[in-house]
């Protein structure tokens, strides 16, 4: 459910590239944990959709 | 959703999609409610990145994701508001309150039916103001 961004933010023109790669994180605990200690931003995606 | 209720209650989601964009303490920054076309999808992307930069006090940098924001998705949803923010963010970068009369202007010109123009036009001159009838 959750991602830690990279560090520079999202770049549009590779969407599809980083949409292949992305490995979300379901523990909102534990991505938020991992946000902090890295200093980095969270997107969190909430749909309704199974995966 | 029913996979885990609890954390859509935490953050106060009632429907999806939703996206939210939080900063590294936790703190939501932007958000994003319903389906969205692929351009402003994309600006909104765009945008999480900028609102997390100025709500961190980053202005300088904000100034430049806003910018690019507005610059890259001039037709999206979300370009007039980035273009206030990005006002926003130069003056508080700067301290220069011309910054916020120029944001007025190029949103009366670029957007005038915008909410945010109307919402800047208290930086324009007087008498402009009072013609855009805000």
């Amino acid at each position: 459910m959750t991602e830690p961004a990279s560090q520079d933010g999202i770049d549009p023109s590779t969407e599809e590239d980083a949409m292949a790669e992305i490995s979300w994180i379901k523990d909102v605990d534990s991505a938020l944990a991992q946000a902090r200690a890295a200093k980095k931003p969270i997107l969190m995606d909430f749909n309704a959709a199974p995966q | 959703m029913k996979e885990q209720p609890q954390t859509f209650k935490r953050f106060g989601v009632q429907w999806t999609p939703v996206l939210l964009f939080l900063d590294s303490g936790g703190v939501e920054r932007h958000r994003v409610e319903g389906f969205l076309p692929v351009d402003d999808f994309l600006a909104q992307l765009a945008m999480g990145h900028a609102k997390i930069a100025f709500g961190q006090g980053r202005f300088a940098d904000a100034q430049m994701a806003f910018r690019a924001v507005h610059q890259e998705f001039p037709r999206s949803t979300v370009a007039p508001e980035a273009r206030y923010w990005e006002g926003v963010a130069a003056y508080k970068a700067t301290n220069d309150p011309a910054h916020l009369g120029r944001t007025g202007a190029d949103l009366k010109a670029r957007y005038p039916q915008s909410e945010w123009a109307g919402k800047a036009s208290v930086w324009l001159p007087q008498q402009e103001a009072t013609q855009s009838g805000k």
